[in-house]
């Protein structure tokens, strides 16, 4: 028997079949963010939205913000139906991810969703977002995400991307345009640009407790994007209680 | 056709289970000679004891002398998976490619590999590229006969190309979602 946090409590779920391709954190006073996604074996549910179902939590209301960090089918298996589930929450992707080309690349491969399952989660994605007119919110370095004050005696909160940097995103819009399909040109799936340039590394802020979510952000020796372009260091050497969760 | 066993009995084949004419052995029962017709009353309920001459009786038996044998109608090779993949090739080299593999069950994380060619039948070399999908089952291979052999089949698919058509359309659907996301 699965009981809910308490309403003080912050609390970090895990989901995966590996390195924890879904996290979920209660953020304090019935908010919740939801990490990537993945899908529960048994049921084939998101994770996420089968655990918040079980301790009665609604999903339209509660839940703060669902966040694509990035492009990679293990993380966003189920996010489709993760963002129709949560039908008030705002979407969040990385800034290099939904430009135009990508748009048009998703449609062209969204058209046959037996071939790339990746895009055809982002097809479901847009397509939920058109129908309950919401807009998706783009992250790049040092963006707010989301934030609660704090009034009526609960703690503040405050999530910020600490990527992609500027430099990523345009190295990753000249990826997506390679990856769109010529004409007469064999159908294959679609092959993830490596290095991935435009993982959205998050931190989590709640009181004094701090959450740095690495995401699958590569190293790079140019120190315009990757690790070494963001404050990472910076934030960990302000505060003195922090988590790193890493996943790739 | 005689049996002899601890009794004597007749081989009887069911008339409406013959292979190609001849009766076929998988399901027939043994019968007293003496009993032959009719065929369903005897079969399954009861038998005659043919040594006992002076009193040919029917006796109730807890369980028929008649076996059954189940009919196998399999006449090819079969496949039983056990474990599956969803594979996409991400890297060729001279003697072998790198591929994403996806556990079909879900129950394990997505992994790399690198499987060499010469896993690779001749008709599917070609398919070979960076993007093509294959499908690759662990199992065994169940004979005619009966043998199982531990195998791992590894089949490319074969896709179609990109109609000029199809492309056009993405970019009607796309001008559309783009006016209602605010992406410019």
């Amino acid at each position: 028997m699965l009981t809910p946090p308490l309403k003080e409590e912050v609390e970090i779920s895990i989901f995966g079949p590996g390195y924890g391709e879904c996290i979920l954190v209660h953020i304090g006073f019935n908010d919740w963010i939801i990490i990537d996604s993945c899908i529960s074996p048994s049921s084939k549910e998101p994770c996420a939205i089968e655990y918040l179902s079980s301790i009665g939590v609604p999903l339209d209301t509660d839940v703060k913000l669902v966040i694509a960090t990035h492009w990679h089918d293990d993380h966003i298996r189920g996010i489709g139906k993760t963002v129709n589930s949560c039908s008030n929450t705002t979407f969040v992707c990385s800034d290099g991810l939904l430009t135009k080309e990508f748009v048009i690349f998703i449609k062209a491969y969204g058209a046959r969703p037996s071939l790339t399952e990746g895009v055809n989660e982002f097809d479901i994605v847009l397509k939920s977002l058109e129908t309950s007119h919401r807009t998706p919110k783009y992250a790049s370095a040092e963006k707010v995400l989301w934030k609660r004050n704090g009034p009526n005696g609960k703690p503040p909160c405050c999530i910020t991307a600490l990527s992609p940097a500027d430099f990523a995103i345009h190295l990753a819009k000249i990826q997506l345009k390679e990856l769109f399909p010529q004409e007469n040109t064999t159908k294959r799936d679609v092959v993830v640009p490596r290095p991935n340039n435009v993982a959205v590394v998050i931190w989590l802020e709640v009181g004094d407790i701090c959450l740095l979510l690495g995401s699958d952000l590569e190293n790079s020796s140019d120190k315009r994007h990757g690790w070494a372009s963001n404050s990472r260091s910076h934030a960990l050497s302000l505060k003195t209680r922090c988590l790193e969760i890493y996943f790739s | 056709m005689a049996l002899y066993m601890d009794r004597k009995w007749k081989v009887i084949t069911n008339p409406d289970v013959t292979s190609y004419g001849q009766p076929t052995f998988q399901e027939c029962g043994f019968i007293a000679p003496q009993e032959e017709a009719p065929v369903d009353s005897k079969i399954n309920s009861t038998y005659i004891d043919i040594d006992n001459k002076s009193n040919l009786v029917q006796k109730e038996i807890p369980e028929s002398p008649i076996v059954w044998y189940p009919l196998k109608h399999q006449k090819t090779t079969m496949f039983t998976s056990l474990k599956k993949w969803r594979g996409v090739v991400l890297k060729t080299y001279k003697d072998c490619f790198l591929c994403r593999l996806v556990d079909q069950d879900g129950n394990s994380p997505d992994e790399e590999a690198e499987i060499l060619l010469t896993e690779i039948s001749d008709e599917d070399l070609q398919l070979i590229d960076i993007g093509a999908v294959f499908y690759w089952s662990i199992g065994y291979q169940i004979s005619p006969s009966g043998t199982r052999i531990r195998s791992s089949i590894i089949r490319f698919r074969r896709l179609p190309v990109w109609r000029p058509d199809e492309l056009f359309e993405a970019q009607k659907k796309a001008e559309k979602t783009l006016i209602s996301l605010g992406i410019t």
